[in-house]
């Protein structure tokens, strides 16, 4: 049974269509990545999930159960939202204490609870320090550990790494992989994508509020015909240098744009072997030589005509 | 000359950065307006502000009647209804020493008791019964101010009939102070000051005053704190940790509003202690009254707050427009300047605002009126707390609701 399940959710603002007839399913264990520049509707998918919004239409089915109320519903979930949304003058450990006694925590629960938290994301040492002198990173940290304090089923990560640097960053991946280790559904959004190919099993790609394509990364290369690509940069190459090249490499698609000769290869280790070989039997000296393998750049860039930082 | 350019170069920066906030602008100008426009509202004017009196006039007779008309033309407004209105119930004794105390309506009132007209002055010798005078232990000096008048005006009675002055000073000469009950041999019109009210708690001073109307006053700006604090994390987004919790808006809206009753609340009492302890001011001889004027009051400022800041966008808005209309309410009201000081027109406007209430509860704690005495005040201002706390919250809630989404 998914943990989620998302099914044609549309919201508008006026003209503006935020949501357009989103539909995806997480299950436990899983994380799912929302992947899209800002402003692609993002953010007000997780927001109607949470039930901090009401979609105009669609359905939001938490753990098989479509008729829980919105406070059933927010007890399942554990929602970080992209602002810093703990209070500065109070503690760490105060801080995540009043977060507990929201969800009902109390006692000896709740202090084991914020215990076990604070040692999650690093911060026991810190846990008696007020939340103004942590740097971005930390607060980033805690912001997390106050979503899943009451251990929600579903966990909502709205773009967490946002303004962090990359050791922190590098945490905060730990953070969520655990969780999908300890049987819990991720919904993570970012507009990264090295960090949804790093976390996510499955990517949804968002633009203009719609899903254009949802999958793993392979099933997205596939889908949009994405290849590696050998790229050997030699300035001055000509068009019958490369035509030649690309024949003694077995008639590979290419191309070549301003010196740099791109080829379609399927393996990369036999590839690079062939193409030094091959340039070297035609007198040919390349500059540099690397291989591309497709991203999710590669794939919003197929999907939408644009880059994803745009 | 470089430095003077760079000095005026950022001089020129702060204030172009000020041009473009309104709220600022707002919050720099119009307060000294505002507050200025009211002093002189309530000190304006014509010189001599018509003094006002009742009068009951239990003689009725032409010797009474001319004290009356020279003390109207001496600039004294004499009432003699209840209602101030020609049509009014007639003043009496009883109902003119209630109106001083409560309404305002006039400063003193003046007895003039039967037999006055036979013997109008002192030198009538011991015939001369002289008149009483009702005045609010308050405003002693009140007293002191109607008794000059009334010397006045005798002496220009006797000036218009051509008495003698032998022995006596001119009527046109200031008077002294007089003092309790004696009969100095200067002045023409015997008066017996008569204090209106218990004051058993000991003499009524400026302290008691200054601490009626400064309360509420100071209370009212720390109020929008708690709105204030609520825009400010609407601004930022951190308030949808909390939406995000199985909790509902108005969970937030009312634990906000306990806040900042529990806050003022604590303020009163830090204003108070400090009253008793360097001023002397006796708050533990009426601590029931006062725990419950204060608790209405800081209900009060409470709720009106949050209708504030459900009206505004941002919290510097709010800090912007809160500002001047709590100063406003606070001249009008009698936290800055004595209600009764202010012209007529202006009284009813005081009783608009949380100050003019909770100012005259605590009066009528200080002249030991008890419960029962501010029975009234603690009703309306309960009321307000009640109209401005649903109002604002119905407002803020939809706007909450609205914000969980962006």
């Amino acid at each position: 049974m998914n943990v989620l399940t998302v099914a044609n959710l549309r919201k508008s603002y006026g003209q503006l269509a935020a949501v357009r007839d989103v539909s995806f399913a997480i299950d436990s264990g899983e994380i799912f990545g929302l992947l899209g520049p800002n402003g692609a509707g993002k953010s007000t998918t997780i927001n109607i999930i949470s039930t901090l919004l009401a979609a105009d239409s669609g359905q939001v089915v938490l753990c098989g159960d479509a008729n829980l109320s919105p406070i059933q519903q927010r007890r399942l979930i554990g929602y970080v939202p992209q602002e810093i949304s703990l209070a500065e003058r109070m503690t760490a450990r105060e801080n995540l204490s009043l977060v507990g006694r929201l969800y009902d925590l109390a006692g000896a629960n709740l202090k084991d609870r914020v215990a076990a938290m604070l040692t999650a994301v690093g911060l026991t040492e810190r846990a008696d320090d007020v939340v103004s002198t942590f740097s971005g990173g930390m607060k980033r940290r805690l912001n997390i550990a106050a979503g899943l304090l009451h251990e929600p089923k579903l966990v909502l990560l709205d773009e967490p790494t946002a303004g962090v640097d990359p050791q922190s960053r590098a945490y905060i991946f730990e953070i969520v992989e655990r969780l999908a280790a300890e049987g819990r559904a991720v919904l993570y959004t970012t507009h990264y994508m090295e960090e949804a190919e790093r976390l996510c099993a499955r990517v949804g790609i968002v633009d203009h509020g719609q899903i254009l394509a949802m999958g793993t990364l392979d099933e997205l290369v596939n889908r949009v015909g994405a290849k590696r690509e050998l790229i050997l940069e030699m300035p001055g190459l000509t068009a019958q240098s490369a035509e030649r090249l690309a024949a003694r490499l077995g008639g590979a698609t290419h191309s070549l744009d301003d010196g740099a000769l791109r080829l379609t290869i399927s393996s990369p280790e036999h590839a690079l072997l062939s193409a030094v070989r091959a340039a070297d039997e035609l007198g040919l000296t390349p500059k540099s030589i690397r291989v591309d393998e497709p991203t999710l750049e590669t794939v919003f860039l197929s999907l939408t005509g644009r880059a994803l930082r745009d | 000359m470089r430095s003077l350019r760079i000095i005026w170069l950022i001089a020129w920066k702060e204030l172009k950065v000020l041009l473009r906030s309104r709220s600022t602008m707002l919050v720099i100008f119009l307060p000294g307006i505002v507050l200025y426009a009211t002093f002189a509202a309530i000190f304006a004017g014509p010189a001599g502000r018509p003094f006002r009196a009742g009068l009951v006039d239990l003689d009725d007779s032409p010797g009474s009647h001319q004290l009356v008309e020279a003390l109207q033309a001496n600039n004294v407004k004499i009432t003699t209804t209840e209602t101030g209105e020609p049509d009014g119930p007639p003043l009496t004794v009883e109902s003119a020493k209630r109106l001083i105390r409560k309404q305002g309506k006039f400063r003193v009132a003046l007895i003039i008791p039967k037999g006055f007209g036979d013997a109008p002055d002192m030198l009538s010798g011991d015939r001369h019964k002289g008149v009483e005078l009702y005045f609010d232990e308050t405003q002693a000096y009140e007293a002191e101010t109607m008794t000059g008048m009334l010397q006045m005006a005798a002496g220009r009675k006797l000036l218009e009939t051509g008495a003698s002055l032998f022995g006596h000073r001119a009527a046109t000469q200031s008077t002294q102070p007089s003092v309790g009950d004696e009969k100095p041999d200067w002045m023409l019109v015997h008066v017996h000051k008569i204090g209106v009210g218990d004051i058993g708690h000991g003499p009524i001073h400026a302290e008691h005053v200054f601490l009626a109307g400064l309360v509420p006053m100071f209370v009212l700006f720390s109020a929008s704190n708690g709105a204030r604090n609520l825009l400010a994390e609407m601004g930022s987004g951190s308030i949808r940790r909390l939406l995000a919790a199985p909790i509902s808006p108005a969970h937030v809206l009312l634990g906000t509003m306990l806040y900042g009753v529990i806050l003022s609340f604590f303020q009163c009492y830090a204003m108070y202690l400090f009253a008793w302890l360097v001023f002397g001011v006796q708050i533990w001889q009426m601590a029931a009254g006062l725990f419950v004027l204060s608790l209405a009051t800081c209900m009060a400022t409470t709720g009106f707050g949050m209708l504030m800041g459900a009206y505004c966008r941002t919290a510097e808005q709010l800090d912007a427009i809160g500002t001047v209309i709590i100063l406003a309410m606070s001249a009008v009201g009698g936290s800055m300047v004595p209600r009764w000081i202010m012209p007529e027109w202006m009284l009813p406007y005081g009783k608009l605002t949380i100050n003019g209430w909770a100012y005259d509860g605590f009066i009528a704690l200080v002249r030991n009126e008890g419960l029962a005495g501010i029975l009234n005040e603690s009703a309306v201002l309960v009321g307000i707390a009640a109209a401005c706390a649903i109002l604002g919250s119905l407002i803020m809630s939809r706007r909450l609701r609205f914000e969980q989404g962006r």
